[in-house]
């Protein structure tokens, strides 16, 4: 026993000598990578870029611009304008790790072994994002610092003001131009970035950057600025001249257009540069059910917009303002009737009509709206492809951009608006329309008829796609957003068709009290009709009201009660979050804020 | 040879202690000695011998017999001796002169202290017999007892005594004071203390305070039980594991007691599959010098749990059984009357929504004032569709009002010379509180633990442990449930009147009913082989143990769509996981653990006793965690990947860690008085870079016995003070609770993208975080001083100590950097902040005679506190939000209420409160809404530079923290009847709602939210002083207006809850006995049946966030039984 008991002893002292070795308390992740052994291969750098592609926008609604009509209450835009919009509570400026991640990469891809085109192809795409980042960034405050490498965290550069202007579109462009040299122009099924996609961001960031300091003399840089004008058009013909693009046209018209937006697939598209894909079988959806009918409508401001089907502006008709709804949506752009849900469109598909929301504003936005049922499946669950470029929107940067460096001719037009238009068979555009005087009134200052008619076709060709933002801010034209946008016309309280039957679908009343306007009406029209009040039965307001108390344009008593104002040149940038102008004093705001 | 016979009365007397059944037994002997054989009978069996006026003759026999009673064995002994036997009730024999009766004669007497005060009280037995007497007011007894029987006489606070009676009538009996629980041994680090020995701050209960409550995990029976073990339960989830805490907030980085269950660490999930029947005792070391043997895992406290062992060397057998019904707790009371809730609704949205357009309410009017029209009609606004009216109170409709609970468990346990064993197992059962498809637990557990002594010096023991637990939920309720349950609204019906679900039945109990379930299936098997080898008997040991745990949780899950109709004749929608997918996933740890350690213990001299232990500790933890999702099953009733056909996802992860540790103790005890004691430990981690990865932590404490000095004994008797020792402590420990194993490696997540590229969701890498080059052990410095007395006979006890706690080198963010830095800041070793805080535990406890019988009562109260502040923190601005030097820790900013605005006069005068409007509202005040004092006096409601110094209007206004946790055990037993009543609480805390935690805000948060009743107090022009300012949608949604925290919505989260009130009755033993039970004991217990609670909302103080499994009140019943 004696003997157990020590070879026990002396194998309870060998286990714990042997466990002492000193390797054991090393112990190293298994299942997640170091940047030590990544990005050494050309496919180590394709696997980082596709985390970068959750950045890439997707756009199918215009809710923070006048081609709404009641903005989101929880907007940036609708605060602005209301003056709610201040340092201490502003939220942004949070979004620095998309930049950093795309830096982290560039920081780290020059050890990459291999095909030396096909790593150049992957820091291209990179840098592509880069200048989507900053884009926004110059767009949203102009003088931004730029930071072309990931922070440590005890960088002087953290604590640095802001670059100029100057620096960061030029940073901006070298970014595009390194991107567009190397990307290569492969294009699969246009759901990843080939050069077309740096050569399309180009052409938007070009033109936009031209027109902002041709028309922001607060930045200073007018003379600089026909620079990115023709880098605009170079890029919109890098694209032209490749004949790998064309305008959806097969003669359907206003089908043609429709289909860019309400499709299962885009694939094999000819007019889309980009798109992004939604499948359900692979778990991915979009929310694109939510544009008719949800929270918001398009407005009346953008109703106007559109031409009469024979090309005239509908401004021109006669009593144009006091138009119904019906009256309104009658021989139009046949893009409006793909853009507005028009009288009789059925959502289910099976005849019946939708009825449309007067509190909302009573023009509601059908385009991107999935026409298939089954596409329709929930929040988060709608299946169909949404484009992110498209080449109408580089044949309209075409010619704006020469439009403004005045160098446009008849041959561009056709080449490009008058594409556009021929699609949809309006007639064709020509160089030197008269200036349309409602238009020339919307954008103050502008008086050449051809740069106002090409601001129409792009408003009415692009809206819901997310530029009118953009293009309100470039072509300084806020006092847009100062208008309280409204809806349809209304001729008289009582009841009304809004889906060209003949029987009256809603009723505009005065209140619960006083339903006398619909008291002769037949009971069985009357038992279908839904009823909107302006006053609750207490003679509370409700949200929307009528110009002229018992008729009129519908209002939103919002705007009544608190009107907009756009401080000019303030407004055109965003103020930064108290917080970071505290922990870091050489960042100063600017513009009045 | 008397005084051979009384020395065989105190032999067997040593191991008949817990004799009763009238088993039978077997013998087979050659030529054995009468008196051997005698001590062998009644080794072996429940009977206890007396011997009177008897020599046992020398003589020997032979006897084999197989299975034969006691009586008829004894008889064949004694045949052809002069001696006989008599039985007598209570199982004693009396061994007699042939010929001899027996007869049970009146003995009286007089019991009184060492001083000579009688006693009143004291309990007087027969040994062996379950006859009794008490002392009257003059300390006076009388029993009837055989002659040569023995009496024990026990009183509280004196140590019991054995008298034998040996023919004396009258006796006079003198108990000594004795020092009851001070004589306990405490499980300590590595071994186990006398507690009047202990320095350090320590407290132990035993695992019978958890016994017999419908409880589903230790975690539920120990709240409360212990001075600052501060355990909090977040719902009423039986899978939920439990917060351990000890002592108060413990570092920003977080970090709890290390728990070990027989010397092994668990993890709390560990804790909570652990039978609560196995427990012999729990400790709570709380102070560096206590738990500092455990060294970097242990600065924030030590819960050793030990478990029982065969003590007894009788067989015994223990059975209990408890079948409970849990009825639902606290659950929000909402709005259903569907024009009320419209209206309000409305009202609350207006002028952001027209949100039940007048056309719609007017339906809602009639139907409120005639609940016999339909519920479901077509909507008057949109003919394709539904418009709903009901009046569903979805919170209740969720949930069962009742559910059972049922646990059964059984222990065989027994001891000898040479082995001892303990067996047991658990059938745990708890179907859970859903009315759809509800949730379903099962949980089983098999111990087997025996101890072996090979020879005088070696001893080898194995204790192993199976647990296995299933549980099967719906997958919906980990995702959304909770919080969507309180969003739909009451108007919502479960289903059509074509009986399809609507879609918000669908989107609720459609997905628990129909929808996919998780199923889990954990089984876990720990062995510990453990081994001690004395090299010098009693004075040195060498001990040693081994443990692996390997634990596999297999994970099946699946979800499908459902189906449901929102209108008239509409093509089928579907909510839930579309498509559909299945999942199989595979969670394994591997663990083991090591130590070996010698104990040196020797007193030298009279006076001088040492300790000393050292040894040493490793430990490997390896997890691994795979999932496997596959979309597109073929058959819903057929859940697998094997039979789905669309995208395969998978994931894998594998993390481990090690630690070592050398680690020793040193003690030294002079006369019982001076205490002293060194503890230290050297501790390596691999989650700290190499450089940085070891530390070392020591701690020293001493101890005072006053009443142990010869000066102060006279003092002591006359104040009645019988015991009273100071300790103090100090020590630093180490903190290595950083949740990530690799955190000083800058490492690359990956894993699918969202989005489609050229027909897939590829894989991507994403960046590291910014990762410090530098990390290592946060270090916890604590001193402690505590004092122990014991009062008047030791029936009252007073245990007190208060400390102070400094944690420094804390692992946090770093100053925090403009947001251009791009990712979170680097955690570096960077702040410290110290706590300070005490606790206190009284208890009483006392004999008395009542209606003739004993009564034995305690009554319990413990109280504790702590505050902790920051001391260092890199925030040189002193921004809000983020820590600042001085911030007390849990403490809350916010304005200052000043009502509702009345009128527009005073609308327009007041300071602009554009800054803290809701945004959704426009930043915009009405007459109705919210006023706040303007502090500062700026002019403005705002939040200044939301900086210490310029914090607008903004003040401190309250603490979140749980302050002054106490609770309350009263217990007491008398004629067979039990009874404990324990209330637990905490006696001062603050909670301002959070922004969107609609449970408390409602129609405030979300207009979405149901109207909760306690949102209908709200301001109107005829109702001007309402709780709520007027209806409002999105204020409370986001940190402004009526969700930025302020003076007049703060909460008193204080409560007291009767945890548990349990009667029992245990039937008499004379009775129980005939049918061979030892014990039979039925009871019934109920918890959580009352609570006082100053919320405004019905939401339970302990599980404020509302949306959470709801808490139940448990009642239930049961019986122990043993043989």
């Amino acid at each position: 026993m004696k003997k157990i008991s020590i070879y026990i002893c002396f194998g309870m002292v060998a286990a714990a000598a042997v466990s002492c070795k000193k390797n054991f308390l090393d112990r190293y992740p298994k299942t997640e990578v170091t940047k030590e052994v990544f990005f050494n291969t050309p496919q180590d750098l394709e696997t980082y870029t596709n985390g970068l592609y959750g950045q890439q926008a997707i756009v199918y609604q215009d809710i923070e611009s006048d081609n709404t009509s009641n903005y989101q209450a929880a907007g940036y835009v609708d605060a602005l304008v209301r003056g709610t919009i201040k340092p201490e509570t502003v939220g942004g400026w949070n979004d620095w790790g998309n930049l950093r991640r795309i830096n982290f990469m560039l920081a780290n891809a020059g050890k990459a072994q291999g095909d030396a085109v096909a790593i150049r192809h992957f820091i291209g795409i990179a840098r592509y994002f880069r200048a989507m980042f900053y884009f926004t960034k110059l767009r949203d405050f102009s003088d931004v610092p730029w930071y072309g490498k990931p922070l440590a965290t005890d960088d002087a550069d953290l604590y640095k003001g802001r670059d100029t202007r100057a620096l960061i579109a030029d940073s901006i462009l070298a970014d595009l131009n390194f991107a567009v040299e190397n990307i290569k122009p492969d294009e699969g099924n246009r759901t990843r970035i080939s050069k077309w996609t740096a050569l399309a961001l180009l052409s938007r960031f070009g033109l936009f950057e031209g027109t902002f300091r041709k028309y922001h003399p607060e930045v200073n840089l007018a003379s600089d600025a026909n620079r990115f004008l023709e880098r605009s058009v170079w890029a919109a013909e890098q694209i032209m001249s490749s004949n790998r693009f064309t305008i959806n046209n097969t003669g359907k018209g206003g089908e043609d257009y429709r289909v860019l937006f309400c499709s299962p697939s885009l694939s094999g598209m000819k007019e889309v540069i980009m798109w992004a894909d939604y499948q359900q079988a692979l778990g991915g959806g979009n929310n694109t059910h939510t544009v008719l009918g949800y929270q918001w409508a398009l407005s009346n401001s953008l109703a106007e917009t559109y031409l009469m089907k024979d090309g005239t502006p509908f401004t021109a008709q006669p009593g144009y303002a006091t138009k119904t709804l019906l009256e309104v949506l009658k021989d139009r752009d046949p893009r409006m009737n793909e853009t507005f849900a028009s009288p009789g469109f059925s959502p289910n598909q099976d005849g019946r009509p939708y009825v449309t929301k007067p509190t909302i504003g009573g023009y509601d936005q059908v385009k991107f709206y999935p026409r298939v049922p089954a596409q329709r499946q929930g929040w988060e669950l709608n299946f169909t492809a949404l484009p992110i470029y498209r080449y109408a929107e580089v044949l309209l940067n075409l010619a704006e951009a020469k439009a403004e460096l005045g160098t446009i001719t008849l041959t561009d037009l056709n080449n490009t608006v008058n594409l556009l238009r021929a699609r949809v068979q309006m007639p064709a555009m020509t160089l030197a329309p008269a200036a349309d005087p409602v238009l020339a009134a919307q954008y103050p200052g502008v008086t050449n008829g051809l740069l106002l008619e090409l601001r129409r076709e792009r408003r009415v060709e692009l809206a819901c796609e997310g530029q009118r933002f953009n293009d309100i801010m470039r072509w300084k034209a806020g006092k847009r957003l100062q208008d309280a946008q409204g809806g349809m016309y209304v001729p008289a309280l009582g009841a009304m068709d809004v889906t060209g039957d003949g029987v009256q679908d809603i009723a505009i009343l005065a209140s619960p009290n006083d339903e006398s306007p619909i008291a002769g009406l037949p009971d069985d029209v009357k038992k279908n009709l839904t009823k909107f009040y302006l006053k609750d039965a207490a003679g509370k307001d409700n949200n929307i009201y009528l110009t002229n108390g018992t008729s009129g344009r519908i209002m939103f008593t919002s705007d009544r009660d608190q009107p907009r104002t756009f401080l000019e040149p303030k407004y055109y940038y965003r103020p930064l979050p108290q917080q970071q102008t505290v922990l870091n004093p050489a960042l100063k705001q600017i513009f009045g804020w | 040879m008397k005084m051979i016979s009384v020395l065989l009365l105190a032999a067997i007397m040593q191991v008949s202690a817990n004799g009763y059944s009238q088993e039978k037994i077997s013998l087979d002997y050659a030529n054995i000695n009468i008196k051997k054989l005698l001590t062998l009978v009644s080794r072996k069996s429940d009977y206890t011998f007396l011997y009177r006026n008897v020599t046992i003759p020398d003589k020997t026999v032979n006897i084999r017999v197989k299975d034969a009673y006691v009586l008829d064995v004894l008889e064949e002994t004694l045949a052809g001796t002069n001696l006989s036997f008599k039985e007598l009730s209570g199982k004693l024999i009396v061994i007699t002169p042939a010929g001899e009766s027996v007869v049970a004669k009146p003995i009286s007497g007089i019991v009184s202290s060492e001083d000579g005060t009688p006693l009143i009280g004291v309990t007087v037995m027969v040994k062996g017999t379950s006859k009794g007497a008490q002392t009257d007011a003059t300390g006076r007894f009388t029993i009837e007892a055989p002659e040569n029987a023995i009496l024990i006489f026990s009183y509280i606070g004196h140590e019991s005594q054995e008298v034998l009676t040996n023919g004396e009538t009258n006796l006079r009996i003198t108990l000594k004071a004795g020092s009851s629980g001070l004589t306990e041994v405490v499980v300590v680090g590595y071994g186990a203390q006398k507690k009047v020995n202990l320095s350090g701050a320590v407290d132990m209960v035993s695992g019978k305070e958890l016994q017999n409550r419908p409880i589903n995990n230790i975690a539920n029976g120990l709240q409360g039980l212990l001075p600052n073990l501060n355990i909090t339960i977040g719902n009423g989830r039986v899978t939920s594991n439990a917060a351990f805490n000890v002592r108060g907030y413990t570092s920003l980085t977080g970090g709890g007691p290390f728990i070990l269950v027989d010397n092994v660490p668990a993890s709390p999930d560990e804790l909570n599959r652990l039978n609560p029947a196995d427990i012999e005792n729990i400790t709570v070391l709380k102070d560096a010098s206590a738990a500092a043997i455990y060294g970097a895992r242990a600065a924030f406290g030590v819960v050793l749990i030990t478990t029982k062992s065969g003590t007894s060397d009788r067989l015994s057998i223990s059975v209990n059984t408890n079948y409970a019904l849990r009825n639902l707790g606290s659950v929000p009371a909402i709005v259903t009357d569907p024009y009320m809730t419209m209206d309000y609704k409305h009202r609350a949205a207006t002028p952001l929504y027209n949100l039940y357009p007048d056309a719609v309410r007017e339906y809602a009017k009639k139907r409120s004032a005639d609940p016999s029209l339909p519920a479901v009609i077509v909507d008057p606004t949109d003919a394709t569709k539904y418009a709903y009216y009901g009046t569903t109170d979805w919170l209740h409709e969720a949930y069962k009002n009742s559910a059972p609970t049922s646990t059964t468990n059984f222990s065989v346990s027994k001891r000898n010379e040479k082995v001892s064993y303990y067996l047991s197992g658990e059938y745990f059962r708890y179907e859970g509180q859903l009315k759809y498809g509800n949730d379903i637990m099962n949980r089983y557990n098999l111990r087997a633990k025996v101890n072996y002594e090979l020879s005088d010096r070696l001893k080898l023991g194995a204790n192993t442990t199976f647990s296995s637990r299933d549980y099967d939920a719906p997958v919906f309720l980990d995702d959304n449930f909770f919080h969507n349950l309180n969003r739909t609204p009451a108007l919502s019906v479960l289903r059509n009147p074509d009986n399809s679900w609507t879609s918000d039945g669908a989107s609720l109990f459609g997905r628990l009913q129909e929808g996919g379930r998780t199923k889990n299936y954990i089984n876990e098997y720990t062995a510990t082989l453990n081994g001690e080898l004395n090299i010098i008997k009693d004075v040195w040991d060498l001990k040693g143990d081994a443990t692996i745990r390997r634990t596999n949780n297999t994970i099946n899950a699946f979800d499908v769509p459902i189906p449901y109709n929102n209108g008239p004749n509409q093509p089928v929608k579907y909510t839930g996981a579309n498509p559909s997918y299945a999942r199989t996933g595979l969670d394994a740890a591997r663990y083991n653990v090591f130590n070996v350690y010698t104990d040196f213990h020797k007193t030298f001299g009279k006076y001088h006793s040492v300790q000393a232990l050292a040894g040493f500790n490793q430990e490997y933890r390896y997890d691994e965690s795979s999932r496997t999702t596959r979309q597109g099953l073929i058959s819903t009733s057929l859940p697998t990947p094997q039979l789905a056909t669309g995208t395969i996802t998978q994931s894998q992860t594998i993390t481990d860690w090690a630690v070592q540790g050398l680690f020793y103790r040193l003690n030294y005890i002079y006369n019982d008085k001076y205490l002293l004691e060194l503890n230290g430990r050297y501790d390596g981690t691999s989650r700290f870079p190499s450089k940085d990865r070891w530390g070392f932590f020591p701690s020293v404490s001493a101890g005072w016995v006053v009443t142990g000095e010869d000066f102060f004994k006279p003092i002591a008797q006359r104040i009645r003070l019988d015991f009273l020792k100071f300790r103090g402590s100090y020590g630093s420990l180490g903190n290595q609770a950083i949740p990530q194993s690799y955190a000083y490696i800058p490492t690359m997540s990956s894993g699918q993208i969202g989005q489609i590229l050229d027909g897939t969701r590829p894989m991507m890498v994403n960046q590291p975080g910014a990762v410090s080059s530098s990390l290592t052990w946060e270090k916890i410095q604590t001193r402690n001083f505590g004092v122990n007395m014991a009062w008047l006979n030791n029936r009252l006890t007073i245990d007190a100590d208060i400390f102070t706690r400094e944690t420094k080198d804390m692992l946090v963010k770093s100053k925090t950097l403009p947001a251009v830095f791009g990712t979170g800041e680097p955690q570096q070793n960077a702040a410290s902040l110290k706590t300070k805080g005490w606790e206190l535990s009284l208890k009483w406890s006392d004999d008395v005679n009542v209606g003739g019988s004993p009564l034995s009562y305690s009554a319990r109260f413990i109280l504790a506190d702590s505050r902790a502040y920051i001391t260092n923190y890199d925030n040189p601005t002193r921004l809000i939000g983020d820590r600042y030097v001085g911030e007390e820790i849990g403490e809350i900013w916010g304005f200052q209420s000043a009502g509702f605005f009345q009128s527009e006069e005073e609308l327009k005068n007041w300071p602009d409160q554009t800054d803290v409007g809701s945004d959704d509202q426009k930043n915009k005040f009405y007459v109705g809404d919210l006023k706040f004092a303007d502090v500062n006096g700026d002019k403005k409601i705002g939040y200044g530079k939301n900086t210490v110094d310029d914090p607008g209007d903004r003040r401190i206004i309250g603490n979140n923290r749980i302050r002054m946790p106490y609770s309350i055990d009263l217990s007491g037993d008398w004629k067979g009847f039990d009874l404990r009543v324990f209330f637990q609480g905490v006696g001062k805390r603050d909670w301002y709602p959070n922004p969107s935690n609609h449970y408390f805000w409602g129609v405030y948060a979300q207009p979405w939210a149901n109207v909760q009743v306690h949102n209908l107090d709200a301001w109107t022009p005829e109702n001007p002083n309402g709780y709520y300012p007027r209806l409002k949608a999105y204020i409370a949604e986001d940190a402004s207006e009526l969700g930025a925290p302020q003076t007049g919505y703060l909460q008193n989260a204080a409560y007291l809850r009767l945890k548990n009130v349990t009667v029992g009755y245990t039937l008499p033993a004379s009775f129980t006995r005939k049918a061979r039970i030892e014990r039979l004991r039925f009871y019934f217990s109920a918890e959580n049946i009352w609570t006082r609670s100053h919320l405004k909302a019905k939401i339970d103080p302990e599980g404020l966030d509302g949306s959470v499994y709801p808490f139940q009140q448990t009642y239930s019943g049961g019986l122990n039984l043993n043989f």
